[in-house]
């Protein structure tokens, strides 16, 4: 349409800006919030049916702010107030008795008992791990925290401030697991970590500091300034070879060999340098791969063997696909070589990966054994959660992706697995797993039993992962894949780097909502008689050198907090990853 | 559709773009047909383009037009006959497939950046998994590019932070950063604000005078008047009319396209 002829004196021409003015007063601030959402309801009395309304609105908001304070006044009664907090060691349960019970208390006194909490914790924790093996854990424990303090304070604007506190909290650890246990071996984790801030510094930081690139958003603190590096250098490596030494020297007093206990520490001092000064990648690529073998190889005792003619074939088979790959590629069997080379060679390389994991956990390593049926506690809640977690997620991926697969064979394959898994009960594939499984195996395969459990929950989960994957993936425009696709990325990049990392952003709640049912579920595997933080708790009630009332309510507040506080940390965490991943759909 | 007419008004005294055309085919299309689902979408489509040609696409929505340029580089699947692209012949092998997509670069309607990558990222994430370019390579090319369509200074924010001419000139960037030897639009210009049509027009006529072979699908009938080579005329899945723009326009021939252009033009 061509421009219209406005002429005339019916126009207006606006000749001055109109003002930008504040929000009315009671629109904003503490006063404001007040009003509108508890006062505004209730303060209409111009007609008696208003006056009526607002009249009902009083009473329920007194009647619930009523309730709501007896409610909490008797949680934090329990909790707080009336809580006996210390008491002596050998008062047992007379410390929380009241006097019709035989104790001290007045008669209606009601209260937790934390002493009992105090004397039982290593229990509720470790379960019946052997106590003197108990640093093998710790250690676990320690590296795990560290490696998702890490890679959940992504984006820190300080690298120094975060090593500094990551410092702290080690020696302070160590210093706590000294005082707690009497082991040097707490003072050695705090040393080492000194080694791995030395050795990772020194072959990370250049290259790691130069291509991270947050470093492009804005200049960053660096570990240390430049002008001092060579002098900082000389002084960490001589830190280091004397450190080292130390470390090492008290192995000579111990059961292991040198040998044994360098194969032992190396991990760890690569794992602390890493944390400390590696960058998120790395760090990730680590809590992935090494960290896994590692905890698995401490908490067992390694040394799982597998036959030596078993490892020759196994090896012979790995160098067949990896020799047909790599020939095939280069056209030595034609075409169908050619179109199969790839296949083979991934297939080798990942054959070639677990045969060296294979061989690594062969190694004995001078650790003493330690069956899965002592374990128990806060740790068999983490194992089981932890790995649930970790692999449900990419399997859950796999299977969206197959579940919208165009190939059939895949769709239905998918279509199966999810809608069985997400078909029976939890408690239905645990026992199933416990009980079932071991009449369709042959007599002589032991298959450990929370292992069982484990692969139960992961493929529980994952299907239920699944689903909340498609959602996102059925929430991405067509025109995202059509321009991966028209830029000539294929399938697996396409998925891979644009339409997944859009999809999975758009589904964290579910994500993680998934994730906190997993890791509440871990309580059902008391059925088939593993003990997580609940069975622990439950065990512990039945030890009668404490019985007194209100021993039950205390272990059950106690495992109520432990569990809500993991789940509101995960909690937190995706509503801070949403955040933080919103940036890209600004405006 | 106000910038239209105008630009059809001015343009009739403007120079014309010196045709690139050589004799090298690029595109060739040999009785091409395709359905979706009982409805027969291209109908006997016979089509060759020559290396450095301009082509307009051009005629009433659900023609077909979209759908053909889409079977170029494979988002549609057409039925029978052949789309030979650069020699290639395009089938089911998804070799051939990825090596045509790297051979032809794509603009869309509704710009498909992707939302979750700075526009950097955006130009530079195909160069360097497809093309294997070091990330240093790949940024440059990328910011010659964005210097290229006039807005280097938006490379660090998200597509989301400009505005939709904006948004389709990065797509443009990011099509041309994988080097392609042909370029195909589909309606880049239809989703957006007047004002800002003219900035995406003024970059594909900056590209059309590089030489590159290109294939628009378009109702800018100035944009068609300046740079194309060739106009066709689609309607219900055939190629109605082809011949050159100041032809087309002036002296159409059948009379579906004499009531094309009377709809188009005539306001």
């Amino acid at each position: 349409m061509a421009s219209g002829d406005q002429s005339g004196g019916v126009g207006f021409v606006r000749t001055e800006e109109a003002p930008l003015l504040p929000p009315p007063r009671n629109q904003s601030g503490l006063v404001g919030w007040l009003w509108r959402n508890l006062f505004q309801s209730m303060s209409n009395f111009s007609t008696p049916g208003a006056a009526a309304q607002s009249g009902a609105m009083i009473l329920v908001t007194v009647s619930v702010a009523y309730f709501a304070y007896v409610q909490i006044a008797a949680f934090l009664g329990f909790a707080v107030f009336q809580a006996v907090w210390v008491a002596d060691d050998d008062a047992k349960r007379l410390a929380c008795a009241t006097v019709a019970q035989g104790g001290q208390l007045p008669r209606e006194w009601f209260g937790a008992c934390y002493p009992f909490v105090s004397a039982k914790w290593k229990f509720l924790i470790y379960y019946n791990y052997p106590p003197a093996e108990l640093w093998r854990v710790n250690v676990v424990f320690l590296l795990g925290a560290l490696g998702v303090a890490r890679l959940v304070a992504e984006a820190v604007p300080n690298r120094a401030s975060v090593g500094a506190a990551l410092v702290v909290a080690g020696v302070g650890y160590g210093l706590l697991v000294q005082e707690l246990f009497g082991e040097t071996f707490g003072v050695r984790v705090g040393v080492q970590m000194l080694i791995g801030i030395g050795l990772l510094y020194m072959l990370l930081r250049d290259r790691d500091l130069a291509s991270d690139p947050q470093q492009k958003d804005g200049p960053r603190a660096p570990l240390f300034s430049r002008g001092r590096d060579q002098v900082i250098r000389l002084v960490l490596m001589a830190l280091v070879i004397g450190v080292a030494v130390v470390s090492v020297a008290p192995a000579f007093s111990g059961d292991r060999s040198v040998l044994q206990e360098v194969a032992l520490q190396t991990p760890m001092l690569l794992m602390t340098g890493a944390l400390l000064v590696g960058s998120n990648r790395v760090v990730g690529a680590m809590m992935l791969t090494l960290f896994p073998l590692y905890a698995l190889i401490l908490l067992t005792g390694g040394h799982f063997e597998t036959g030596g003619a078993a490892l020759v074939v196994w090896a012979l088979a790995t160098l067949a696909f990896l020799a047909a790959g790599w020939f095939g590629r280069r056209g030595a069997f034609g075409e169908v070589g050619e179109a199969l080379g790839g296949s083979a060679w991934t297939i080798g390389l990942i054959s070639a990966a677990l045969l060296g994991v294979a061989v690594v956990l062969g190694v004995d390593l001078g650790l003493d054994p330690v069956p899965t049926s002592s374990w128990g506690g806060l740790m068999v809640t983490l194992v089981v959660a932890v790995v649930g977690i970790v692999f449900s997620l990419p399997l859950g991926v796999l299977l969206a992706l197959g579940r919208r697969s165009s190939l059939p064979a895949v769709r239905y394959l998918s279509i199966i697995f999810i809608e069985f898994w997400r078909g029976v009960p939890l408690i239905t594939v645990l026992f199933m797993s416990s009980v079932m499984l071991p009449l369709f195996l042959p007599e002589d395969v032991d298959f450990n039993k929370l292992l069982r459990a484990l692969i139960g929950v992961m493929l529980f989960a994952a299907a239920y992962q699944a689903e909340v994957v498609r959602g996102g993936l059925q929430a991405i425009p067509k025109g995202q894949f059509e321009g991966a696709q028209a830029l000539g990325l294929g399938y697996w990049r396409m998925m891979a780097l644009i339409v997944l990392p859009q999809a999975l952003t758009l589904v964290i709640p579910g994500i993680v909502n998934t994730f906190i049912g997993l890791f509440k579920d871990t309580s059902l595997v008391l059925i088939i008689s593993l003990f997580d933080l609940l069975g622990a708790v439950q065990a512990a009630l039945t030890d009668s050198e404490w019985a007194v009332p209100v021993q039950a309510s205390t272990g059950y507040l106690i495992a109520a907090a432990i569990f809500w506080i993991f789940c509101f940390g995960m909690s937190r965490y995706s509503l801070f990853m949403e955040q933080k991943l919103r940036k890209g759909r600004a405006r | 559709m106000q910038g239209l007419s105008d630009g059809l008004v001015a343009d009739q005294s403007a120079s014309r773009q010196a045709s690139a055309a050589t004799d090298e085919v690029a595109i060739e299309m040999i009785g091409l047909n395709k359905w979706f689902g009982q409805f027969h979408v291209l109908r006997d489509i016979n089509l060759t383009v020559r290396r450095g040609e301009r082509i307009v696409i051009c005629g009433p929505s659900g023609s077909g037009k979209s759908t053909l340029i889409r079977c170029i580089n494979r988002l549609e699947e057409h039925q029978s006959g052949r789309i030979i692209v650069d020699g290639v012949e395009l089938e089911e092998d998804l070799k051939k497939i990825d090596e045509i997509r790297r051979d032809v670069g794509m603009v869309f309607q509704s710009f498909n950046l992707f939302p979750h990558l700075t526009i950097l990222d955006n130009c530079t994430i195909a160069q360097r998994k497809v093309l294997q370019r070091p990330k240093r390579e790949a940024e440059e090319v990328a910011m010659r590019l964005l210097e290229r369509v006039k807005i280097p200074e938006q490379a660090m924010k998200y597509p989301g932070q400009l505005s939709g001419g904006q948004q389709q000139r990065v797509a443009i960037a990011r099509a041309l950063c994988m080097e392609p030897n042909i370029m195909l639009f589909d309606e880049p210009t239809s989703a957006l604000d007047p004002e800002m049509i003219k900035e995406v027009l003024d970059t594909m006529v900056d590209l059309a005078s590089t030489g590159m072979t290109m294939l628009c699908v378009t109702h800018e009938m100035g944009f068609a008047r300046e740079v194309a080579d060739r106009v066709i005329f689609m309607d219900q899945g055939q190629i109605m009319e082809e011949n050159e723009p100041e032809a087309f326009f002036t002296n159409p021939q059948s009379d579906r396209s004499r009531l094309f252009l009377s709809q188009v033009l005539g306001h």
